[in-house]
């Protein structure tokens, strides 16, 4: 099977057909990035909108890379700034929220106690580290991958997860060290 | 992993979980990358045949949309 990278390179050189079957590896994931986010009504409007602006920016996608996952949630991440942006997402105007998911997390949560303690750790992290925890958590993406999203070094991004993690272990095991000013 | 990390992974996994998007979603969501793609096909015969498919999707997603909003 051609690896995501050797897709994207044929549909520059003359096979622009060939990046569809790189979103149908990729449009569960990316719409779940995108729901996780904004709920699934903004995810079922901009997922096309993700496709396209890949489409469009696929010339500067490094092949070396085999999956695409970190290059389309970092498109879906600008797409997700800019829905916000144009208030259109009722509610969620700050661009610096567009990662700021807990509304719709609240909503799905049931009465597990650790649950509702885990949500609010999650929301006191500062937003830096939140979002590297919740791309590994939730997008399944190795630090390195995390970092490609976020346009930072692999080691900024280690390092915030290691953070987040520290932070929200503390939280889990029942320590008052684990509170938000822990964190920051 | 150790077993703590483990309960972390696996109770962030519970938080973030959502249902899989209906098929419907996801098809409308390449057509609109069709549009694009026809856009770019090379041969002319493909051209056109993808562009008029990607024109009459679009048609219809722009379609499907206003009836919605309405």
């Amino acid at each position: 099977m051609d690896t995501d990278g050797v897709l994207i390179e044929r549909s520059v050189r003359g096979r622009p057909d060939a990046f569809v079957e790189v979103v149908r590896r990729h449009e569960i994931a990316v719409h779940g990035f995108l729901a996780r986010r904004a709920g699934r009504q903004a995810a079922d409007d901009l997922l096309g909108e993700v496709w396209v602006r890949a489409f469009a920016a696929r010339g500067g996608y490094d092949p070396g890379y085999d999956d695409a996952r970190p290059w389309l949630y970092g498109i879906a991440r600008n797409a997700l700034r800019a829905h916000w942006r144009a208030g259109r997402a009722g509610g969620h105007a700050a661009a610096e929220e567009v990662v700021d998911p807990w509304d719709d997390v609240v909503d799905r949560l049931d009465s597990a106690a650790t649950a509702q303690v885990l949500v609010q750790a999650v929301r006191a992290l500062p937003p830096a580290e939140r979002e590297v925890l919740l791309l590994v958590a939730w997008e399944q993406l190795t630090p390195a991958q995390a970092a490609v999203v976020l346009g930072v070094p692999q080691g900024t991004a280690r390092s915030r997860l290691h953070r987040a993690r520290t932070a929200l272990r503390l939280v889990l095991a029942g320590s008052p060290a684990g509170s938000s000013e822990e964190s920051e | 992993m150790t077993g703590e990390q483990a309960e972390l992974e696996n109770a962030l996994a519970v938080i973030g979980h959502v249902d899989p998007p209906a098929p419907r979603v996801l098809r409308e969501a390449r057509e609109v990358l069709w549009s694009a793609v026809a856009g770019e096909v090379p041969a002319a015969g493909d051209a056109r045949g993808i562009r008029a498919r990607g024109m009459d999707q679009s048609q219809q997603i722009v379609r499907r949309r206003t009836d919605r909003d309405s």
